[in-house]
């Protein structure tokens, strides 16, 4: 497929250097400009993120685990349900999915690194400060937010000197989002190999691509709304105070136009790594690659339109529910394609059951399950009945937790070994899939009857009769939290050593990355390779 | 192995990645025209929302 020329230096030695002491050590990774150091940052940086709001979480759900007031008052609860999300969203899931896009976007289209290597590094960097401003919050006077990470006026105006500092977060990781989204756009659009045209791109690349075109749409809209909010608490705007002659619907308007194709951000890259996975372990190539393109395309244009469905409740004229609903609706039509796809790549092809392709089975089947409920929920009526229950609370974790944390679960196992060099242990990696897919399903399913039996969300204390249910759940939780502890011993003794990976790791693996020694060198594609 | 950049000379900063003058030139303009867009989108939907609101 082409050639290619490597500089043989090991990727723990920056310009074949290997820093000795501490502060040279620090130095290496704040400074680096190079796109595996900024990946393997941003991979680190999330892992230690899901477990900070994981650990909100099993707050959460500890405080659930039977009725009445256990370890947390209704005001902490609240604060600890927002910064679960935020952190959750922003601090991890985005840059989990913007750590594989640093790591392999360049390896896949032949670039030596991102075109800007320092505003990558900035973009990087934005985070730690943002999320630490974020989590800060929690120790200010007054707590942290509480309103819900939708941040809706006038409720979270209400909040203490935390508001600042949630404000200027939002603001701090929107901007390390867009950097990074131009940096994607640029690479993709002006280092790609000679011969890789955009329909010869691997999907993860494509997937991206679209992805950082829907940030740059979605984030500024976000950072005016936090703007507006800022200048209504501290500058005497009236833009959500119905007092001064505002309206506090305009910020739901605002918030989920951008938070709805913010969804899409989060799970456009998970169908990119499952579209890598799927047809490696069916060593069959993708059953309608541009169609598969295509309907990426349609999902991120669509999720731009159907904003308001989040809104059914607040109330809107007739015609604007229709809209909302069919357009919401609509978006199963290219979603199917997808789901399609990968079913008819696995069609007759020579399966086999490593740890990426557990993972990426079981986003097939679950992530499924997530847009079923998301169908329900788009349909107005029905919506007026689960709106604010906990079946939105199964429905996103559902989309979140098998889709999207499936979907970088699934990338990591299959790119460790291209990151280390060496093989994880596999035996621990389907003991990671096993308990975490049981208790996903223990932790999130039963919120469906919770939600349908009428339990609502964001409440620390319930009506006894929703307490089976919530007491599984919780268990469910205790467990998907402990099973997570497996994948990190996993990644440590993957990165310690273990089995030497060869250049291609898996037998059913195409693409330029796969032709560049494991691990892969510092510099790569120095010459640009010839795709034929 | 690195190969060095054609047109470089002594003491001239060079980049790894043997790139050249054009594609940096052409890569910096698309990012800045990103940019823009991002921020003009930004400081559009403040200042309309707030010329709006001068409208009663």
């Amino acid at each position: 497929m082409s050639t290619t020329a490597f500089d043989t230096h090991g990727h723990d030695q920056a310009h074949g250097q290997k820093p000795t002491g501490l502060v040279p050590w620090i130095l290496r990774w704040v400074t680096t400009t190079n796109h595996k150091d900024i990946g393997t940052l941003y991979l680190l940086f999330s892992l230690l993120m899901l477990f900070v709001g994981g650990g909100m979480a099993m707050l959460i759900r500890a405080e659930l685990l039977q009725p009445g007031l256990q370890f947390l008052n209704p005001v902490r609860f609240n604060q600890m349900t927002t910064v679960h999300a935020l952190i959750m969203v922003f601090g991890m899931i985005m840059p989990a999915f913007a750590g594989f896009a640093n790591w392999m976007v360049p390896l896949q289209i032949g670039a030596p690194d991102m075109a800007l290597p320092r505003l990558n590094n900035w973009s990087f960097w934005l985070l730690p400060f943002a999320s630490t401003l974020l989590i800060l919050t929690l120790f200010l006077p007054g707590g942290a937010p509480a309103g819900g990470w939708t941040m809706y006026p006038p409720l979270v105006l209400q909040t203490g000197d935390a508001f600042p500092f949630l404000i200027f977060a939002v603001h701090l990781l929107g901007v390390s989002s867009i950097l990074a989204a131009i940096n994607i756009i640029v690479t993709i659009m002006n280092l790609r190999a000679p011969g890789m045209s955009l329909l010869k791109m691997p999907m993860f690349t494509w997937t991206w691509l679209i992805t950082a075109y829907l940030l740059l749409l979605a984030m500024p809209v976000l950072a005016g709304g936090v703007t507006m909010l800022l200048t209504d608490r501290f500058f005497g705007t009236s833009f959500f105070s119905a007092a001064g002659g505002g309206d506090p619907v305009l910020f739901q308007h605002i918030f989920w136009f951008f938070g709805h194709p913010e969804v899409y951000v989060i799970i456009l890259p998970a169908f990119g790594i499952i579209s890598e996975v799927i047809p490696t372990f069916s060593r069959k190539p993708l059953f309608g690659y541009a169609a598969m393109v295509y309907a990426t395309a349609s999902i991120a244009f669509l999720s731009l339109v159907v904003w308001a469905h989040h809104m059914f409740t607040v109330g809107m004229p007739l015609a604007g529910q229709l809209f909302f609903m069919l357009t919401t609706m609509i978006i199963a039509v290219p979603t199917g394609v997808k789901v399609f796809n990968w079913t008819a790549t696995l069609w007759k092809g020579s399966l086999s059951f490593e740890t990426p392709m557990l993972f990426a089975l079981a986003f097939l089947f679950l992530f499924t399950l997530g847009g079923f409920s998301g169908l329900m929920l788009a349909i107005v009526p029905a919506d007026i009945q689960y709106h604010d229950t906990y079946f939105v609370v199964a429905h996103f974790h559902y989309v979140l937790v098998p889709g999207a944390l499936f979907g970088a679960f699934a990338g990591t196992y299959y790119w460790l070994p291209k990151w280390t060099g060496h093989m994880y242990d596999e035996k621990l990696g389907k003991l990671h899939f096993w308990l975490t897919v049981i208790f996903v399903n223990v932790t999130f399913f039963p919120q469906h009857f919770l939600g349908l039996a009428g339990m609502p969300r964001r409440i620390p204390d319930y009506s006894p009769q929703f307490a089976d249910f919530n007491f599984i759940s919780s268990l469910g939780a205790f467990g998907l939290g402990a099973a997570q502890l497996i994948f990190v011993y996993v990644i440590i003794k993957c990165a310690r050593g273990g089995p030497k990976a060869t250049a291609q790791v898996w037998e059913g693996a195409h693409g330029l990355e796969w032709t560049v020694p494991s691990p892969a060198p510092h510099h790569t594609f120095a010459e640009p390779p010839e795709i034929k | 192995m690195t190969t060095a950049r054609p047109n470089s000379q002594p003491g001239q900063a060079q980049r790894a990645d043997g790139r050249g003058g054009a594609l940096d030139a052409r890569i910096k303009r698309s990012a800045w025209l990103l940019a823009s867009f991002a921020i003009l989108f930004y400081v559009g939907y403040v200042a309309y929302y707030f010329l709006r609101s001068g409208e009663g």
